[in-house]
């Protein structure tokens, strides 16, 4: 590996792996809705309706497109991440939870054929993740209370490349995409101590057990690798809540695969965005999508130009669905998102990336005019 | 007087232009093609007031001495002179141009048709004169990107343009990596003209009966004046273009005819990273020796650009540096202060030239051009001493 140090002194092979976060959530989306469930995107949840015998009735939720709406429910899983612990506040039977700020650093290339990890106990800077096409450098550690994550400062991403040195030398001169952050929900019912020191292990609540509403269940704390765990554990909780027996099947279920894949694409009409090559047949696989959803589910936007030629070719495909007053708001949406990610990292040939980004917008697209 | 000018951009050629009309020997030094192709070709004075609306009139902005910023000792007379010979430049490389600089700003479509202004735009750019634009019939080409057609349809829906919209099918030679560029080159060919000409006998009885037609910018690379009259013949109506992403066609074409043009005037073209500069000249960074060609030089023009172009550098602990004399340039550490920080440098005999020589966002403010044109003068003027421009463009104007 020739982005390695050169001068290590011992390495070891262990397993490891790396999971296409959103490729396995589009399959779970899709399975949830081919087996009749329905996903409400953009949706928040307002209040939790309990009836007088301390069952959960109905929740409420809000939402742009539906305004405020009631759904009528028989049992309630809480698996809201970071934001678990304000939505059990919402029918009165609050957890505490050790919430953990965490920044990352997005390279152009695959740097690397598998995860590389420092030998030590665990730290700040500390894992290269090679994903696709591109590699992901993490991550710090950071308590908060704020279940939203704060975007990365300049600040934050010369911390972790400054800890690269070590392990990759090289990598202030890869070329650096953008930054982001997120928040972990862990949770520890006693919060001792550093949270690298909080388990990652999951803990189901079962709120009627604990003397909370009954029929509502919280999963929190976790990793993306125990996710199926986690929900079988969850659903059978809330199945005895309800007084079901029927077992878990998700062991033995495989995932739907996604319509628009390697080998079904119909590139015979050209790209509309050049850098990962998506077209108006990928686009046309989500037809209801938002220009903020159509970029995880295409990953238009996503390549070294961040959308700076792409976005208004992706927008104009939805014009006949779609208010321009609406794509324009959305568009400049995702301008923001990208552009925040971009200033994260502006250094090297990113900080050139940035400039001719933003004297494109303004210049050649006069994208502040909303004219 | 020897001068080597670095980078290639409008404000490089402009500058090795200018200089070389005035008795300058001049040697143009690039790593890149320059930023001409970036910009569909057109010129800008003021496009936006401080709160970022837009300007119909750049003459009057200027002529309230707090606005004059970067150039606070030009009255409106100056500005007169060097757009006349900006405009004496570009006729030269035979640009269609009238002689003297427009009064007000024009209006142009973007690819996602929204409009802005511009001040001199180049002749086959589709402008209209206020921001409520003028009837025109728009064609469109099937596969080909960044037509603003669609956005035009929604955003202007009282112009009635699904009547005044028609689309092109593909030629057999059409490949699906087409970009405008390569279009452009189709229709420089004979088979392009016969092939658009074919099309344009299928649709004439759908466009409306009066009105500008107005094409994607494809019209050729190198053939554009004499395709555009062709068609505008063809169709019985003015015809003109509408500027798609870059790589830009409309810039490409005058950066090539100028480069061509400079070319045939004895400006000869060096291709590398200048890496520093010393009083003996600009030194070329060759293979991976770095700096150890030396181009003998009186006087150095930098027209590196700032961040987009090169000129700027910016290092993984915030430092800024100009890549061609490989000094450090202060700047806050504010990011928004980067789009209008000067790329420093400019002593002596090197002078520094183009968007970005400091003190205003040329992006926000829409007054690149004018930051280009007022800085290319004063190098000018600096190296060859002072009214020898004035005296070029007087005898060229006599002659005519």
């Amino acid at each position: 590996m020739p982005e390695l140090n050169p001068n290590l002194r011992r390495t070891f092979l262990v397993p490891d792996g790396v999971i296409n976060g959103f490729d396995l959530l589009f399959r779970l989306s899709r399975g949830i809705e081919m087996h009749g469930g329905s996903i409400r995107l953009e949706t928040r949840l307002t209040a939790v309706d309990v009836d007088a015998l301390g069952r959960v009735a109905g929740v409420r939720v809000e939402s742009v497109r539906h305004g405020v709406e009631t759904i009528r429910c028989d049992g309630l899983i809480n698996a809201a991440g970071p934001y678990a612990s304000a939505v059990a506040k919402l029918f009165d039977d609050p957890f505490s939870m050790r919430l953990s700020r965490g920044v990352m650093l997005v390279f152009a290339d695959r740097k690397v054929p598998m995860v590389i990890n420092r030998l030590a106990p665990a730290g700040d800077g500390d894992i290269l993740v090679p994903h696709d096409r591109i590699s992901i450098w993490g991550t710090t550690d950071e308590p908060t209370d704020d279940p939203q994550a704060a975007p990365p400062s300049l600040a934050e991403s010369r911390q972790l490349l400054d800890l690269a040195e070590d392990l990759f030398p090289q990598m202030p001169r890869w070329r650096v995409l953008r930054a982001f952050a997120g928040v972990r929900p862990l949770y520890q019912p006693n919060p001792v101590g550093e949270s690298r020191e909080v388990t990652r292990d999951f803990t189901i609540i079962d709120h009627g057990i604990r003397g909370g509403p009954k029929a509502i269940v919280s999963v929190v704390g976790g990793k993306w690798v125990t996710y199926r765990l986690m929900a079988e554990q969850a659903v059978d909780a809330l199945a005895g809540q309800l007084g079901l027996s029927v077992p878990a099947t998700t062991r033995t279920t495989p995932l739907p695969t996604l319509s628009s894949g390697p080998g079904q694409k119909d590139d015979s009409a050209g790209n509309l965005c050049e850098c990962e090559e998506v077209g108006r047949s990928d686009l046309a696989a989500w037809p209801t999508s938002s220009l903020s959803q159509l970029r995880t589910r295409t990953w238009f936007s996503m390549g070294p130009c961040q959308g700076t030629f792409c976005l208004h070719r992706v927008a104009e495909t939805r014009l006949d669905q779609t208010d321009v007053r609406q794509l324009d708001h959305e568009m400049a949406g995702l301008r923001q998102e990208r552009d925040g990610g971009m200033r994260a990292v502006l250094w090297g040939d990113n900080a050139r990336e940035w400039a001719l980004s933003r004297t494109i917008q303004r210049q050649v697209l006069a994208e502040d005019e909303g004219s | 007087m020897r001068v080597v000018v670095v980078g290639q951009g409008p404000s490089g050629l402009l500058a090795a232009d200018w200089l070389q009309r005035v008795g300058a020997e001049v040697v143009v030094c690039a790593a890149s093609d320059g930023s001409l192709s970036l910009w569909s070709g057109g010129w800008d004075f003021r496009n936006f007031d401080a709160a970022g609306h837009p300007l119909a009139d750049p003459w009057q902005w200027w002529s309230d001495p707090s606005h004059r910023d970067f150039a606070s000792g030009w009255e409106t007379g100056d500005w007169q002179i060097w757009w006349r010979a900006l405009i004496r430049s570009w006729q030269a490389i035979g640009l269609l141009i009238e002689n003297d600089p427009p009064r007000q700003n024009r209006w142009i479509v973007t690819p996602s048709g929204r409009v802005r202004p511009t001040f001199l735009p180049p002749p086959w750019q589709w402008t209209f004169a206020s921001p409520a634009m003028e009837p025109a019939a728009l064609i469109s080409i099937e596969s080909l990107l960044d037509s603003p057609v669609g956005w035009l349809k929604a955003r202007h829906p009282e112009l009635g343009w699904p009547a005044a919209s028609v689309q092109l099918g593909r030629p057999k030679a059409w490949r699906a990596h087409w970009s405008g560029l390569a279009w452009a080159a189709f229709l420089d060919r004979s088979e392009g003209v016969t092939w658009l000409l074919g099309q344009l006998d299928q649709i004439q009885g759908r466009l409306p009966r009066e009105g500008p037609i107005i094409f994607p910018q494809v019209l050729g690379l190198t053939t554009t004046e004499s395709l555009i009259a062709r068609i505008s013949r063809v169709l019985r109506r003015p015809v003109f273009e509408s500027a798609l992403m870059p790589p830009a066609v409309g810039g490409i074409r005058i950066r090539d005819r100028w480069r061509r043009g400079l070319k045939s005037r004895g400006i000869g073209f060096l291709h590398g990273h200048v890496v520093k500069v010393s009083e003996r000249g600009v030194h070329l960074a060759e293979g991976d020796r770095r700096g150890d060609r030396l181009i003998e030089a009186d006087a150095v023009v930098l027209a590196t650009g700032g961040l987009v172009g090169g000129g700027l550098m910016l290092g993984t602990d915030g430092a800024l540096t100009n890549s061609a004399t490989s000094q450090g340039v202060p700047w806050g550490g504010e990011v928004e202060a980067l789009a209008s920080v000067g790329i420093g440098g400019g002593e002596g005999l090197t002078r520094v030239v183009g968007r970005q020589v400091g003190g205003s966002d040329p992006d926000r403010a829409g007054n690149g051009g004018a930051m280009t044109l007022w800085s290319v003068a004063q190098a000018v003027e600096a190296i060859m001493g002072p009214g020898k421009v004035n005296g070029w463009l007087a005898g060229e104007e006599a002659s005519k």
